[in-house]
């Protein structure tokens, strides 16, 4: 059902259902309420060039962009036409300009047909060279993603009004440590940590800051393999002087995974680190 | 063994992947199929018989719930979309795997995407690939947009409701021990060591919950 259980196990019990149908129905029972699992999954809409992968994929799609002999042929197709009606009207001038496009329009036809030449090998390594520069277009758009965080994180290292916060791992991850640094001038904070364990897939790491007697969670994030894990956060100018307390919690994301965690759980991952031992 | 899967169905998400009783050999007449109408099984013949717009309306119709299942499983918008792309290719490539006789095309569908996004768990040493700090809510770190409620999705935004519902009913023990099972792919064993339980508490915490789940599910 889940497949959660050790191969010997799994065999085990499959070879107890060849002959036991009344396990069986048990098990086909509970098979159709894993089955509804994945319907509880958040629906996102999938990009819309995952459809035009696919559909490159299979063969069943002209990649986007048109060779330029076959852009040059359409553009050129209508501009003999409307020349075409200019040598009427016009005169002989027009018949050199026309002959010149014939010309490129024979060049056009030739390359086409180089083409259409093309056996379905050299069509299926085109297509696939389609797909893979989606491909690298999708990863282009991320790596400017990461770079502008990047960017952001580079201002506030420059800016000399940071408000620094350190934070040390709780028992529950003790060779963590995380910096925290807000900018007045840019209402940035900036959350930059060490040696994070990693987390399982529904668990998430979560910033919290007490603001007079509200806690609310401003933010939450996953380590990277290497163990470090990077947040901006957009805060108001006013709220960082309010701040009493900063912290970091392991919160569960919720099935549904609409919202943060309304307060923070019991989890504690981070706390500030004491200011005595800071000023060592 | 006769098995009733109707009666395991309380929800009807098996059926609202649409499904006729046909045969593999059942001629599959292209010219009058309408494709945004036409039963599950009937596109899937017509893929079989290389037909690309069956498969497109196949993409239509469940290609963000395919996506979503790998962004679930994998938190990165990048490997979900190549691994939404290989589900939907291998269906092009392999449309006989689908066996309409063991149950409805979605659900197959789904288990597909499930497993494939296991094994890319598993081959990334069972850590997530986040380049951007992901929320829970996805909007602004994924960069993916939650897709809205409408045309075909709307027949079943409400199982999606009722099984979230359901989920989140249960005590947390026992949803994070079904959700690491499910979504996270790992064995009891694997889950008992990342919980510091017991394999004994990890088993029971699984089987009360689905027990609950189910009840819940059949009311």
């Amino acid at each position: 059902m889940l497949g959660a259980l050790e191969p010997q196990d799994a065999r085990s019990l499959e070879a107890h259902l060849a002959g036991c149908d009344e396990c069986a129905r048990q098990v086909d029972a509970y098979r159709t309420t894993v089955d509804h699992l994945a319907m509880s999954v958040p629906l996102y809409r999938a990009p819309a060039r995952l459809k035009e992968r696919i559909m490159v994929g299979i063969g069943a799609a002209r990649p986007a962009f048109l060779p330029r002999s076959l852009v040059a042929l359409r553009w050129w197709a209508g501009a003999a036409a409307a020349v075409l009606v200019a040598f009427a009207v016009g005169g002989i001038t027009w018949a050199v300009i026309l002959s010149s496009e014939v010309r490129d329009l024979r060049e056009d036809n030739r390359q086409l047909a180089e083409l259409s030449e093309l056996d379905a090998e050299q069509r299926s390594a085109l297509l696939q060279l389609r797909g893979d520069l989606i491909s690298a277009r999708s990863q282009q758009e991320r790596l400017v993603t990461t770079l502008e965080e990047q960017a952001t994180f580079l201002v506030l290292a420059l800016d000399p009004d940071l408000i620094p916060t350190e934070l040390e791992g709780t028992q529950l991850a003790p060779e963590a440590g995380c910096s925290y640094v807000w900018s007045r001038t840019q209402e940035v904070g900036a959350l930059t940590c060490q040696d994070l364990p990693s987390t399982s897939f529904s668990l998430v790491y979560e910033l919290w800051v007490t603001l007079g007697d509200e806690t609310i969670g401003v933010g939450t994030f996953l380590p990277r393999t290497d163990g470090t894990a990077q947040l901006l956060v957009k805060l108001p100018a006013e709220v960082p002087g309010r701040m009493s307390r900063i912290w970091v919690t392991l919160e569960q994301q919720t099935p549904t995974g609409e919202t943060l965690s309304s307060s923070p759980g019991d989890e504690v991952i981070l706390l500030p680190v004491p200011p005595q031992q800071a000023a060592r | 063994m006769a098995r009733d899967q109707s009666a395991n169905d309380p929800l009807g998400i098996h059926a609202a992947s649409r499904s006729v009783d046909i045969s593999r050999d059942a001629p599959v007449d292209d010219r009058s199929l309408d494709y945004a109408d036409a039963a599950d099984d009937v596109l899937v013949l017509a893929i079989e018989k290389r037909d690309a717009q069956a498969l497109e309306a196949l993409y239509d119709r469940y290609g963000d719930i395919v996506y979503s299942v790998c962004l679930r499983m994998l938190g990165d918008v990048q490997l979900a979309e190549d691994l939404s792309q290989e589900v939907f290719l291998r269906l092009w490539r392999r449309p006989a795997l689908f066996d309409a006789g063991r149950g409805k095309f979605l659900t197959w569908l789904l288990s597909v995407a499930r497993n494939r996004s296991i094994d890319e768990r598993r081959s990334r040493g069972r850590r997530l690939r986040h380049e951007s700090p992901p929320s829970p809510t996805g909007e602004e770190t994924l960069a993916a947009v939650p897709a809205t409620e409408g045309g075909d999705l709307a027949a079943r935004a409400d199982n999606r409701i009722v099984v979230g519902r359901a989920l989140a009913t249960l005590p947390k023990d026992q949803r994070l021990a079904i959700q690491l099972a499910y979504f996270g792919g790992y064995t009891q064993q694997e889950i008992a060591k990342r919980l510091d339980q017991p394999l004994g508490t990890v088993k029971t915490r699984i089987r009360l919950g689905l027990q609950k789940l189910r009840l819940i599910l059949i009311e």
